[in-house]
């Protein structure tokens, strides 16, 4: 009996070694196949294919045959990637290795911003917060000054308490989110909750559902909540630029939603759609955005960008005279604002 | 529904229910509580269109009541695993696959004799899997993905005696008619966005046969040893399509509450 049980289960534990067989082995993708796969993957799940107005079946037309003539992998990639930046979407890219396929036509976009103008003629006594994710000192005795370079990684939000107490009984507070090219949404909301007095709905979003290109969620809130024991709310102004994207610009939708706060500078860049990653079978790796996120009042700002209540630009001949125009404003309106202590958007 | 699927659900209760008269119910209870290794495979399209594998850890509690003539069990279980691709270097890319089950089943005693029972009944399963998916993009980007069903069928088992105190069996399943809920795209449990949209699913569309097969023996009056195999299959007609599969061996201590052996 002991040799027939044994029997059994050996057989048992064999046969849930080859478990794969149920699934079936993987499909070859390669030439042709892989470009189709892409393209159809986008065509079902990408979000902005109507608000860019893109063809997408004519952009197939034009680069199927391209990708059926290509003779290498890198050639291949070349065409994909080349069809993937005519969505003109930093959301969208194609890795291959070391190498990242993505538009590049945002590049040229002026930024006007130099940090080292800022350490050297603003915030003289700026420092890094414990964990680096925040950089603060003060642009005036009463003002504070706190620049969050990016929303990647772990959550900034301890970074910014450690600043505040640093910072003191300050009267009023710069963020400065210029050229923050995003990272995690979830960041940007820890940021912001510590600014906010109660729950309010900052924007609007909705997703891909269904193969049409017009077939979407229902709109669902985007919400900002307080978080943090300790938070701030007096008068903040928050400074953007051309080149504050994505996780930088729900930031700045969720800080603007605040009654104390005042967004100065120039637009943000327009990259809004969250992405979502995909992987081929040869190790290739792409995103695509699969919702259109919304302000608000329902307006969408992919490619557009959010426009500031106080519009400035800068200059570069400013920036070489060490004058950071932006913070000037920021420092103006505050002063501006202080006696009366209402922000009134312009 | 098609006419032959009521037809294989129907026909076998009708079959089976004189049954129910002839015995003498004496009821009999069992309390189970089972775990171990579960070898996974699966591909959700929405993910990936590679395959992921690997191992899972499976627990399993279930209560079963049975008189000379009918069986009825319902079962509660979860996996928790961490599947590889062909891709998968330094762990990356993989999947974290959470899957949970509750299951009915109801039978009547076909046929019997002194050593051997036949069983023909209905099971309705309801399982569901998320996906956890860590890409090998610079980004280090993270999905969740999101599969259920619910799903009704015929069952038809085999139990004989092969000792004073030692059982084994045989149980098959299958579905015939499902509810499936699964989001669009990426989305579900990590991303907004993943309202799930519910589809009744014929055989055509969607098959999930399970198949387990089991040694009990007695180990001390009123408690057994339950060493036994399970398989299980889902497979997921669409364009993004789904399939599933699990293999577990597990042991398990059963209870027996009331009533004789």
């Amino acid at each position: 009996m002991r040799h027939r049980f044994g029997s059994v289960a050996a057989a048992a534990v064999l046969a849930a070694g080859c478990t794969g067989v149920f699934v079936g082995p993987n499909e070859p993708l390669e030439g042709s196949a892989l470009f189709e796969y892409v393209w159809r993957d986008l065509d079902r799940h990408y979000a902005f294919f109507i608000v860019k107005a893109v063809n997408w079946d004519s952009l197939h037309d034009v680069y199927a045959p391209r990708a059926a003539q290509a003779g290498t992998d890198a050639e291949l990639a070349d065409v994909i990637g080349a069809m993937l930046a005519e969505l003109r979407d930093l959301h969208v890219n194609l890795v291959v290795g070391t190498r990242v396929y993505r538009y590049s036509g945002y590049d040229a976009r002026p930024m006007f911003f130099d940090s080292v103008v800022v350490r050297t003629r603003y915030a003289t006594d700026i420092q890094l917060a414990p964990d680096g994710r925040v950089q603060f000192g003060h642009a005036a005795p009463d003002v504070g000054y706190v620049r969050i370079p990016s929303f990647r990684g772990t959550s900034p939000g301890s970074d910014l308490d450690a600043a505040m107490a640093q910072l003191g009984d300050v009267r009023a507070l710069i963020v400065d989110v210029r050229s923050n090219t995003g990272g995690s949404r979830e960041n940007g909301l820890e940021i912001a909750g510590r600014f906010a007095d109660r729950e309010r709905i900052y924007g609007l979003a909705q997703f891909r559902d269904g193969p049409g290109h017009a077939e979407f969620t229902p709109l669902e809130p985007r919400l900002v909540t307080p978080v943090g024991a300790r938070r701030f709310e007096r008068l903040v102004t928050v400074l953007t630029n051309r080149r504050s994207y994505s996780a930088a610009e729900s930031f700045v939708l969720a800080m603007r939603a605040l009654p104390t706060v005042v967004v100065i500078g120039d637009s943000t860049g327009g990259a809004s759609g969250a992405p979502l990653a995909r992987e081929l079978p040869n190790g290739w790796t792409y995103r695509l955005s699969v919702s259109v996120e919304y302000t608000a009042d329902s307006t969408v700002y992919e490619s557009v960008g959010l426009a500031p209540d106080v519009w400035v630009r800068g200059s570069a001949a400013e920036l070489a005279a060490g004058r950071d125009a932006v913070l000037d404003t920021a420092l103006a309106v505050i002063r501006r604002v202080l006696p009366s202590g209402v922000v009134a958007r312009p | 529904m098609p006419r032959w699927a009521l037809g294989v659900v129907i026909v076998p209760w009708l079959l089976a229910s004189p049954c129910q008269a002839q015995e003498e119910p004496a009821r009999e209870h069992h309390l189970t509580v089972a775990g171990g290794p579960s070898f996974v495979s699966q591909r959700d399209a929405n993910a990936s269109p590679l395959r992921y594998g690997g191992t899972a850890v499976s627990f399993q509690a279930g209560y079963a009541a049975r008189t000379g003539g009918t069986w009825l069990a319902v079962r509660v279980g979860g996996a928790l695993g961490n599947l590889r691709s062909d891709l998968t270097q330094d762990n990356l890319p993989r999947q974290e696959v959470w899957r949970g089950w509750v299951e009915t089943e109801y039978a009547h005693v076909l046929i019997s004799d002194y050593r051997t029972r036949w069983l023909l009944g209905a099971r309705l399963a309801v399982h569901g899997t998320a996906i956890h998916h860590f890409y090998a993009d610079p980004g280090g980007s993270e999905a969740g993905y999101t599969f259920a069903s619910a799903a009704l069928g015929p069952i038809v088992a085999v139990e004989r005696a092969i000792g004073a105190h030692t059982t084994v069996s045989a149980w098959l399943g299958a579905s015939l008619l499902a509810l499936i809920a699964r989001p669009y795209v990426g989305g579900g449990f990590l991303n907004q966005g993943g309202v799930p949209h519910v589809r009744a699913a014929a055989l055509d569309l969607f098959q999930a046969p399970q198949l387990t097969a089991a040694y009990v023996t007695e180990i001390d009056r009123g408690t057994d040893l339950v060493v036994a195999y399970h398989a299980v299959v889902e497979r997921y007609r669409d364009s993004q399509p789904f399939r599933y599969a699990s293999q577990d061996v597990s042991v398990a201590l059963q209870l027996r509450l009331g009533g004789g052996q």
